[in-house]
């Protein structure tokens, strides 16, 4: 018996969306706190461009993150969160965390990497019928609905700290091991990275400074 | 994690272990654990990546066989021959594969099969990837198949087992019905033990069992009819698919018990049907049916019985078809008989994909118990979000960085309104099903119709007959696997008729859009090798060649690459205003494919980089759009200017954005730079880097 924590991942296809899906899927199996794990990953017509969802679904132990009747192991199947159900949103993109809304509530916290991607529709003058919200409409929206929201251009930070913006995504992982301590446990994840990810220095490195980071704010 | 490690996790023979996996992914160790001797496929989401994982297996193992079948017809063909060679066998694709295997599949169950037999297939009620949203559960409706249908990851595993047994056990095959959404889901899955696999078959003559016709066909009709009756009595095969879940509160109300609701749903639905009651706290008996078809008459009105049910709510995707079923079998027999109400499609959609939310909504209007407010919060925000997300601007899918496809269309957009300024002569594409199938999205929007595989050259075929050549003209469209699918019959059909059309072939030498799978005129040399043990793909069929064979007016083939863009405007320019059929073949690998083949086998060769080459945007770029608006290459990207709080007081500012190539995402070492070809400003430079040299050297000096 146990309660649900419900992770979704949001960004654009080949930012890693996918991956990081796994790593915390995988994380979910490893961990003794957590008794079982679902989940799944949408993507769209391709790997090119598109918007791309990932969750990871996870029945803990604690009680602590919602007030639902009692899940068993059999009862979490379905990989879907309902509404407003997220408790960890990693929108690695503004505008995709902006698409997912849906799931944002009270309960969410929200880790946000402001680095922004556009859309050849919005770049391109003659096709402007929509227009992309500046990322600080974005965090006004997002923090009308959220718990809590950490927002930061990741890739700058990983790019002034590592030399490169390819660690952003460990960075952001960092961090969300670091807000939900009570969930992730350092050492297992660190333990997983270095599984997916090959025992590269500068991605320990940029989950320190995740993992860091957090206390700042 | 390596993909080669986590593939060979799904085989290793280890009794209970549990794993965390996809549904495609239990679906191949449902295989491997049954003892399956063949399987074939034609790749199609969302099955596509259980061929893959087979195709690895077959070169690892000693006895399994895999074979990426010219089509769905060709590929349950052979899977119906191995069965009846005594072996078990499993065929796989898409929902829309089944309209294609339609001549044998109605036919062949007649006859029956020895090795058991299933014949998995993916549906895709939400369009995700697909031409449309068929129910195929109704093909059972004609074929009389029975179909089950796995709720979770652990049964994408167990059923394919099961079924297999089942199968076996009458003789007769059995059809697998799974959602998009399952196969790409993750769960905990326990292995089990491992099948033994025959490792010969042997074909028993039997002239009256498998020959088909007039008087053998209606007694192996009758034979058949009487197998499936057994399977729909049989209680222990209604207990083995289908699952009762109902946890009796102690002191249940008396408003309960007398207005008892019973809820009956299979596949995905159930887990979201679970979800819905978690929310609403409500805990009704569910009959989860694992087996859809044909339904147990007597223990369906057991269920209703048992539990007194006064209302029956169905939850499906698509078609009533469980509804159309269950509602005549509870009317007719259960005994709250005619006071039993039923609902289902009478609130849920029969289009696109279910959700919790949906399901909330359609149990919260019949239980009048239970937590309501969730409904409230759910309205409300959705309200919010109607507003907002609508407004956001959405990413239109295109080529890859690089693809070949893009100079072609660039080109040939640039060809086509030349022409038609002049002459005033409209050109028709015909569209066909791969990734070149984009062409219709901008900046090229080239694309007249898509309907199904081949219909690209097969509309064409009628459509040339009967309209006027001087003021229309038409150009079809079609890729290398689309082609040898179903492809050959309306090209043979055009040069036959000698219709007026354009055909251009793209010969990039895999089924990329489904994942870059090898097919016939994939050159071997090509093909990812695991192991050395596959039967399959021994030759491949040269598609130049073949056209030259097929018999076309002298001149009227070209073969050519992709990336020479004043090349294929003279080409174009010649060839799309002369009369009769004009082939034009563009032998040009997928880029993607063939960035990751160069990459692989640099790296098993041990070979360093010895030069790299880079394209950058300079700041003499007059901001034009040539690049990156109409070739619209997405390694080609806009960075704003200023820092964006700026832009925010000052909305103008927000259109100034700078043009750079991602150098993350350009593929130069596959790309000879189309975009530096298009740019009439000279604003792209090349760079190129030699290692070994050791100095930096700029080719545009
Ligand atoms: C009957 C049927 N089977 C399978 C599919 C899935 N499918 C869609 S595109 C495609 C690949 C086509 O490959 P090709 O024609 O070589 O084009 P490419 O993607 O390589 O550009 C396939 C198999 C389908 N749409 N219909
Ligand atoms: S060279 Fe130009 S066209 Fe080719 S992949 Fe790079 S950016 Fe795109
Ligand atoms: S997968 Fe290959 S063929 Fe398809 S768009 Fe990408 S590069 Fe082009």
């Amino acid at each position: 018996m146990g309660d649900i924590y419900n992770i979704l991942l949001c960004g654009v296809g080949g930012q890693g969306v996918v991956l990081i899906g796994n790593i915390l899927r995988e994380y979910g199996m490893k961990s003794p706190l957590i008794q079982n794990v679902v989940g799944t990953e949408t993507r769209g017509v391709s790997q090119r461009e598109g918007s791309v969802t990932a969750t990871a679904r996870y029945l803990i132990d604690s009680r602590i993150y919602s007030l639902d009747q009692d899940y068993k192991f059999e009862d979490l199947i379905s990989p879907l969160i309902p509404i407003n159900d997220a408790h960890l949103v990693l929108g690695l993109e503004p505008l995709e965390t902006m698409r997912n809304l849906r799931y944002i509530s009270e309960q969410t916290v929200v880790i946000m990497n402001t680095h922004r991607y556009y859309p050849r529709n919005v770049i391109i003058s003659s096709k402007k019928e929509k227009k992309y919200p500046s990322n600080a409409d974005i965090l006004d929206i997002i923090d009308q609905f959220a718990r809590r929201t950490i927002s930061l251009d990741f890739n700058e930070l990983s790019e002034i700290r590592l030399g490169n913006s390819i660690h952003a995504n460990s960075i952001i992982l960092g961090a969300s091991v670091k807000e939900f301590k009570d969930i992730f446990n350092k050492n297992l994840m660190i333990s997983l990275l270095k599984n997916f990810f090959g025992d590269s220095q500068k991605n320990l490195e940029a989950f320190e400074i995740g993992y860091n980071l957090i206390s700042k704010f | 994690m390596n993909s080669l490690t986590k593939v060979s996790k799904i085989f290793e023979n280890i009794p209970d272990k549990k794993v965390l996996m996809s549904g495609n992914e239990a679906f191949a160790r449902g295989i491997y654990e049954s003892g399956v001797r063949f399987a074939a496929n034609y790749p199609g989401t969302p099955l596509s990546e259980v061929g893959d994982i087979l195709k690895y297996l077959s070169e690892i193992s000693e006895n399994f066989i895999f074979d990426y079948s010219l089509n769905e017809k060709v590929a349950l063909e052979s899977c119906i021959g191995a069965s009846w060679a005594g072996v078990r066998t499993v065929v796989m694709f898409k929902h829309l594969g089944l309209n294609v295997a339609a001549d044998p599949l109605h036919t062949f169950p007649y006859s029956g099969i020895n090795g058991g037999m299933l014949i998995l297939c993916g549906s895709d009620p939400g369009i995700l990837s697909s031409t449309n949203a068929q129910d195929n559960r109704l093909f059972s409706l004609h074929t009389k198949i029975p179909i089950i249908e796995p709720a979770t990851v652990q049964e994408c595993k167990d059923f394919v087992k099961e079924g297999l047994r089942i199968s076996e056990l009458y003789k007769i095959p059995i059809y697998v019905h799974v959602s998009t959404r399952l196969c790409h889901s993750h769960g905990i899955v326990t292995y089990g033990v491992i099948n033994e696999l025959k490792k010969a078959g042997h074909f028993e003559k039997e002239p009256n069992r498998y020959i088909n016709t007039l008087t053998k066909a209606l007694a192996n009709q009758k034979k058949y009819f009487e197998k499936i009756r057994l399977v729909a009595k049989n209680k222990k095969i209604f207990y083995l698919f289908n699952r009762i879940k109902f946890n009796q509160a102690e002191q249940p109300s008396k408003e309960i018990l007398n207005n008892q609701i019973g809820i009956l749903t299979s596949g995905i639905c159930y887990s979201y049907v679970l979800q819905a009651c978690h929310k609403l706290n409500v805990n009704p008996p569910i009959l989860k049916l694992g087996m859809i078809f044909p339904i147990n008459r007597d223990e369906i009105c057991e269920f209703a019985n048992q539990y007194k049910i006064k209302k029956i709510l169905i939850v499906e995707e698509l078609e009533p078809f469980i509804e159309t079923f269950s509602k005549r079998v509870f009317c007719n027999f259960c005994d709250a008989k005619r006071d039993l109400e039923i609902h289902g499609k009478d609130f849920l959609p029969i289009i696109g994909e279910l959700n919790t939310d949906i399901i909330i909504r359609f149990l919260a209007k019949h239980f009048n118990i239970g937590n309501k407010l969730i409904l409230e919060e759910i309205h409300k925000k959705e309200e919010v979000l109607k507003e907002i997300v609508p407004a956001l601007p959405i990413r239109e899918p295109t080529f890859c960085p690089g693809c070949q496809y893009r100079p072609v269309f660039y080109t040939l957009k640039k060809v086509v309104s030349e022409i038609t300024n002049k002459t005033g002569i409209e050109f028709i594409y015909g569209g066909d099903i791969g990734c070149y199938t984009l062409s219709e999205a901008y900046p090229y929007q080239m694309l007249d119709w898509v309907i199904c595989m081949g219909a690209g050259i097969g509309i064409a075929n009628g459509m040339s007959l009967v309209i006027d050549s001087k003021k229309q003209k038409l150009i079809a469209f079609i890729g290398d696997s689309t082609l040898f699918h179903t492809g050959l019959q309306p090209l043979l059909n055009a040069i036959k008729n000698d219709i007026d059309i354009t055909i251009i072939i793209f010969n990039n030498y895999w089924t990329a859009m489904t994942g870059q799978q090898e097919h016939i005129a994939t050159p071997r040399k090509y093909i990812r090798k695991f192991g050395t043990k596959s039967i399959t793909d021994k030759k491949e069929i040269n598609l130049s060649r073949l056209m030259e064979n097929i018999g076309l007016d002298n001149g009227n083939l070209i073969i050519t690459g992709a990336y020479n863009i004043e090349k294929l405007e003279r080409i174009f320019e010649k060839t799309l205003m002369k009369k009769g059929v004009k082939v034009i073949v563009i032998n040009e690998e997928c880029a993607l494919e063939k960035k990751r083949r160069i990459r692989r086998e640099t790296i098993k060769l041990e070979e360093k980089k010895k030069s790299e080459i880079y394209y950058t945007i300079t700041d003499t770029c007059v901001k034009c759009n040539e690049c990156i608006e109409h070739l619209g290459c997405p390694a080609i990207n806009a960075m704003p200017v200023e820092k964006e709080e700026v832009d925010k007081n000052n909305p103008q500012k927000e259109r100034d954005l700078k043009y750079y190539i991602d150098e993350a995402a350009c593929i130069s070492e596959i790309c000879p730079g189309i975009c530096k070809s298009v740019c009439k400003n000279n604003s792209i430079v090349k760079t190129i880097i030699f290692y070994n040299l050791n100095k930096k050297e700029n080719s545009e000096i």
